[in-house]
């Protein structure tokens, strides 16, 4: 960069570069060396001040830096223009940047650019500050500015951009205080339509035209596809203001050649053809898209779905969460006749037997499923037929059942059948089952989807009979590994009560057959890696879930102790497996040996975006209990992670502005918005402030030496059931949490703002679905696999209030301190009471606090007290 | 029964059942993003019915004239869609995008040379090994960088085996010299002469790098600028892509992929 500009800040370049090196090679002490000898020569240069503050701040001296990059900046608004350039000010705002002032670096920028306004590498840093600071309506300025000054079409689109984002803001606005009325005119529609018309005189002039064909007949097909982003943003333009036919022309005509993947613009037309009504049209192009492509799964219900001219699939892709989408397609019943609903289905029907016969691949699965989703269709409908759907499982079966997937693919279809139908289906599937022969690995696969389709036919049929279960069973499974031998032995397998219910006793038979078949098939996977994926690993997990559900049906403790065996032996044989540690830490967890579990956890090397999905396994338990430590290191990591992201995410919009993928560029900032709105990582925020005033108070006799030494300390006494406790909170600690009104805030706000879930869910046990559900803890209901419960709107309101909740508590403590230490110093003086602010404040949050609790203050009071001097039990209370 | 599409950053809170996989790298944010706002095109994700992923593959292109290429940066399969060549089709999308939208010579990828049946798969595609890099993941076992030409390399020069094995330092030293420096060093000699031609002359040395030594290329990078009077100061292949410019993002440098 330095040599970019030769004399940056007035200084030669070559002055500077040991200091950049040194930066660089992480050598600060020598860096700040070299820039106090700079210095020394340029003692009026911002751009030695401002290298001075960049070594000091990474020297882990943030308040130095702090002052001495406000010298830099006084020193710029002093001097003279010739030192005000782009490295000094860019130098600066990092500096700026990484001290939380971005606001600082964004005037600096903003002084240069008024004192040059015809510079455009000032105004692209300036925009840049805007983009770090989410200013929209400033971005929109400076890249108009911009435009007009270079006459870039980049910047104009720039600009479009910002306009887009207002958009969002505005809508993202309106969901968080849910206005009612929109002012008229809206100002969404009209933001749009500059929007829209602002790219419209782009596109359909003559500049962008002349500007493809110039770039297409050098035929630099790299800076071609960026023509293609600002097609692409146009068009979402033109869909979000309902403007298909518009859209349509634009992509039908000389610019939908910008689209260089055939596919993807027949997918955007089949969509807007859709959403203009235009079925028929429609249902061509998706017919088209899946004879280029047969086994487009989202291909074929978007065919069916025109067919049938059900909007369905449209509606919930805007409606749906995109990270928990539906696990299929929610139908309409068709308004078609019964003529006309026929006549499409016979078109589907035939589009679909072409398509099978032409298919010579056989791992394409598409058309066979299609057969499926069709009768499925017509069941819906009230024209369905039992036989139909079931054979086309079975077709399906013999075609596809020793894949992992097949279970996958068809449990959306079983749930259309009765119980004695899904009785009917698993006795064909057992008759086909046994029909069937397979070379090893594919004999294999078809066992283990007949037991999964087996559980999940038979899931909820044996719930009815659970009641009357009285079993006490228990089988032990020892397995040993010698060599590279493996010995496994099935002991003692006895039924102790003969009146417990066959289908336990199923279940239990299917246990061992499946733990039997994993170790058979063992020598299938002895040539592959120990890091691979195993023939059969599947077994051990089904094994595990289903000894989890004896123990739900029967109590019996012996069926989780025999699950964690099964999963412990599969992790001794492959100790890779995320899927058996995952299990087992739940397991572990409801044992509740936590260490385990979180050993386990740690196993699973959840990094970076991970630990947004996949956090939610560890964490619930974790909050609740005393492994602080290990707490600490889970919500310390996970916050920097986040933090970091929202840190760095600015600079990356900025990346897709430069690359001109502009849709990234509103992908970017929604998922940045999406993340910060997480429930998980607000709850993480207000849990690792009370944990830290949790481990402080814990911290007794190292925080009282160190009272007495410095006297920062407050204390707290608080008199509870006769016994004198004591807390001691560092001032250190409050102090960071502003005292706790930074978190009283958030109290305020949460009830108004959405949260967002961003767990995978798919990865949980079907036996605590999400973390505040867990089957085990009631009585047995039956299951459905993966019985995947998602109320996010019920999670969203409980969540919120215990947001609500815990945010009080940093504040409330520190009143408490003030309270009692005013109390104790004015009892010592004037025998007279606490400051009436404290006071008045810490009654307003107890008694909000005790809302919470389901209490008025005065119950609330009574319920301590009366608990205080043992009058109730703890169960009593709670 | 695969629905490829774009990959979104709200797929990257989907793919948690891929990237659980022992083998698939997580990588950090700046990592993912930089990808999709450079290179969305050699991204993409695939959907099994019931909107569950499948898999993904993530890439980019680079590299200037005949080194111009696509890069397999990361291609996985979740455990439960795996023997359905479901990877086959996502590096034919790749290659395809590669050759028909980009025109570029060739595509590679770097495999740890343990990975047995990768390497396998690779080969079945028609991935040839053009040289082994030694040390190449964390400093501890080689990796292979194999590569399959494209209908644009006529000759297909581009997969010719380098016959000795290289360290990481020499492949770094080829990659520093990325296109911000090419571009600056062009805009100088493209006072002097005809640009395109002394581009292309620039971009076959830089081709020829990998058959030299490291010191040949530092000895010919002297002479060049000793021939255009230009004081290029340490040469670009000591210093890493991120030195210096304070404007800089961080790139995805440490790329160590799974394959």
């Amino acid at each position: 960069m330095a040599t970019k500009f030769g004399f940056a800040g007035g200084i030669p370049e070559r002055k500077v570069r040991p200091i950049w090196d040194a930066i660089d090679s992480r050598q600060f002490k020598n860096a700040l060396k070299h820039v106090t000898t700079l210095l020394a020569k340029h003692p009026s240069s911002p751009y030695a001040y401002a290298l001075k503050a960049l070594v000091l701040e990474r020297m882990g001296k943030p308040d130095e830096a702090f002052t001495v990059a406000l010298d830099a900046k006084d020193l710029l608004y002093l001097n003279e223009p010739l030192l005000m350039d782009d490295l000094t000010l860019s130098t600066l705002q990092i500096v700026f940047q990484r001290l939380d002032h971005l606001d600082l670096a964004t005037a600096c920028y903003e002084h240069a650019c008024s004192k040059y306004p015809g510079n455009l590498e000032l105004m692209t840093g300036l925009f840049n500050c805007y983009v770090r600071e989410y200013s929209f309506v400033k971005q929109q300025q400076t890249a108009i500015k911009m435009y007009k000054l270079a006459g870039e079409e980049r910047f104009l689109l720039w600009a479009v951009c910002s306009i887009q984002l207002q958009f969002l803001e505005d809508i993202l606005l309106e969901a968080c205080v849910d206005v009612k009325d929109c002012p008229s005119p809206d100002p969404r529609s009209m933001l749009l339509l500059i929007a829209a018309s602002q790219q419209f005189d782009l596109v359909s002039g003559s500049t962008i035209i002349r500007y493809h064909v110039i770039k297409y007949t050098i035929c630099t097909c790299f800076k071609f596809s960026k023509l293609t982003a600002a097609l692409m943003i146009y068009i979402s333009i033109l869909e979000r203001q309902a403007k298909f036919g518009d859209a349509l022309e634009i992509l039908s005509g000389k610019l939908g050649s910008l689209l260089m993947i055939e596919v993807d613009k027949l997918w955007m037309q089949g969509r807007l053809l859709a959403r203009a009504g235009d079925y028929t049209a429609a249902a061509d192009i998706f017919h088209k898209i899946l004879e280029s492509c047969p086994d487009d799964w989202k291909g074929f219900l978007h065919y069916l779905g025109c067919l049938l001219e059900d909007d369905s699939i449209w509606c919930d892709e805007a409606v749906n969460d995109p990270v928990h989408p539906p696990k299929f397609v929610n139908c309409k019943v068709s308004h078609l006749t019964e003529e006309q609903f026929d006549s499409q289905i016979s078109i589907a029907s035939a589009c679909v037997q072409k398509l099978q016969a032409d298919t010579v691949n056989n791992l394409i699965r598409c058309p066979y499923l299609a057969t499926i989703e069709i009768e499925r269709r017509k069941h819906l409908r009230g024209k369905g037929n039992d036989d139909n759907v079931m054979d086309g499982i079975v077709q399906y079966f013999c075609r596809f059942g020793h894949l992992g997937c097949f279970t996958f693919d068809v449990e959306m279809f079983v749930e259309v059948l009765t119980a004695d139908k899904r009785t009917e289906l698993l006795e064909i599937l057992m008759k086909t089952y046994d029909t069937l022969s397979a070379p090893p690995t594919k004999a294999l696969g078809l066992s283990i989807s007949f037991f999964k389709i087996k559980q999940l036919l038979l899931g909820d049929i044996s719930a009815s009979c659970a009641s009357v279960e009285t079993i006490f069973s228990r089988f032990e499974l020892i397995a040993c590994l010698v060599g590279l031998s493996l010995c496994f032995h099935i002991l003692n397998v006895n039924v102790m009560n003969t009146t417990s219910s066959k289908y336990v006793s199923d279940l239990e038979v299917s246990c061992v057959q499946m733990f039997e078949m994993y170790c058979t098939n063992l020598p299938l996977s002895k040539n592959l890696d120990p890091q691979e994926g195993m023939h059969g690993e599947e077994l051990l997990s089904m094994t595990c879930n289903i000894l989890v559900q004896l123990f739900w049906r029967t109590k019996n403790f012996g069926y989780l102790v025999e699950a964690i065996m099964v999963l412990e032996f599969g992790l001794a044989i492959r100790r890779y497996v995320s899927q058996y540690k995952i299990l087992l830490l739940h397991l572990y967890t409801y044992c509740g040996a936590l260490p385990v579990a979180h050993e386990w956890y740690k196993t699973l090397d959840v990094k970076n975006i991970l630990m947004e999905s996949i956090l939610h396994h560890i964490l619930p338990q974790m909050l609740v209990s005393p492994l602080w430590t290990e707490l600490n290191n889970l919500l310390k990591d996970y916050l920097k992670f986040m933090d970091d992201h929202f840190r760095e995410s600015a600079d990356l919009t900025f990346l897709a502005y430069r690359h001109r993928n502009y849709l990234k560029v509103i992908e970017f900032v929604e998922f940045k918005d999406r993340l910060q709105h997480s429930g998980q990582y607000i709850v993480a925020r207000v849990e690792s402030s009370i944990l830290q005033l949790k481990q402080s108070a814990d911290n007794i006799e190292e925080e009282e030496v160190t009272s007495f030494e410095t006297g920062i300390f407050y204390h707290l006494s608080i008199n509870l059931s006769g016994r004198f406790n004591q807390f001691i909170f560092s001032q250190d600690v409050l102090q960071g949490l502003k005292c706790g009104t930074h978190f009283l805030e958030l109290s305020m706000e949460v009830g108004s703002k959405s949260l967002t879930f961003n767990e995978d869910l798919l990865s949980r046990p079907w036996w605590t679905p999400t973390s505040e559900k867990n089957y085990l803890l009631g009585p047995f209901e039956g299951i459905s696999y993966y019985p995947k419960e998602i109320l996010t709107k019920d999670r969203e309101t409980s969540l919120k209030r215990v947001i609500e909740k815990k945010s009080l508590i940093p504040r409330m403590i520190y009143l408490s301190i003030q309270s009692a230490s005013a109390s104790i110093k004015e009892h010592a003086e004037l025998n007279g009471s606490a400051t009436p602010d404290v006071t008045s404040e810490l009654k307003l949050l107890l008694e909000r606090y005790a809302q919470f609790l389901g209490f008025p203050l005065s119950e609330a009071i009574e319920a301590v007290m009366g608990f205080s001097n043992e009058e109730r039990s703890g169960a009593e209370l709670a | 029964m695969t629905t490829i599409h774009r990959f979104c950053c709200n797929d990257l809170l989907r793919f948690a059942s891929v990237n659980l996989d022992h083998l698939t790298e997580t990588f950090n944010m700046s990592f993912y993003m930089t990808y999709l706002a450079r290179w969305p095109d050699y991204f993409h994700v695939a959907e099994g019915p019931g909107n569950r992923i499948m898999g993904y593959i993530m890439g980019k292109v680079e590299g200037q004239g005949e080194s111009w290429h696509g890069h397999v940066t990361a291609v996985t399969v979740a455990p439960e869609y795996r023997r359905q060549q479901l990877a086959k089709k996502l590096m034919n999308l790749l290659e395809d995008i590669s050759d028909n939208i980009d025109k570029a010579y060739f595509v590679d990828l770097f495999v740890r040379a343990s990975n047995a049946p990768a390497i396998k798969m690779y080969d079945k595609l028609g991935y040839v090994i053009y040289r082994r890099v030694l040390r190449y993941y964390s400093g501890e076992e080689d990796g292979l960088d194999m590569r399959k030409a494209l209908s644009r390399d006529v000759e297909k020069k581009s997969i010719i085996p380098l016959k000795r094995p290289v360290t990481p330092d020499e492949l770094e030293s080829v990659d520093a010299l990325d296109e911000k420096r090419i571009s600056s060093l062009k805009d100088f000699i493209g006072l002097i002469i005809n640009e395109v031609v002394l581009l292309e002359q620039w971009s076959k040395l830089l081709l020829k790098t990998s058959f030299v030594s490291h010191a040949d290329l530092y000895f010919s990078l002297c002479l060049y600028s000793l021939f255009t009077h230009t004081d290029l100061g340490v040469p670009p292949y000591y210093k890493g892509p991120n030195t210096a410019g304070p404007a800089n993002i961080a790139g995805p440098a440490g790329e160590r992929t799974q394959q």
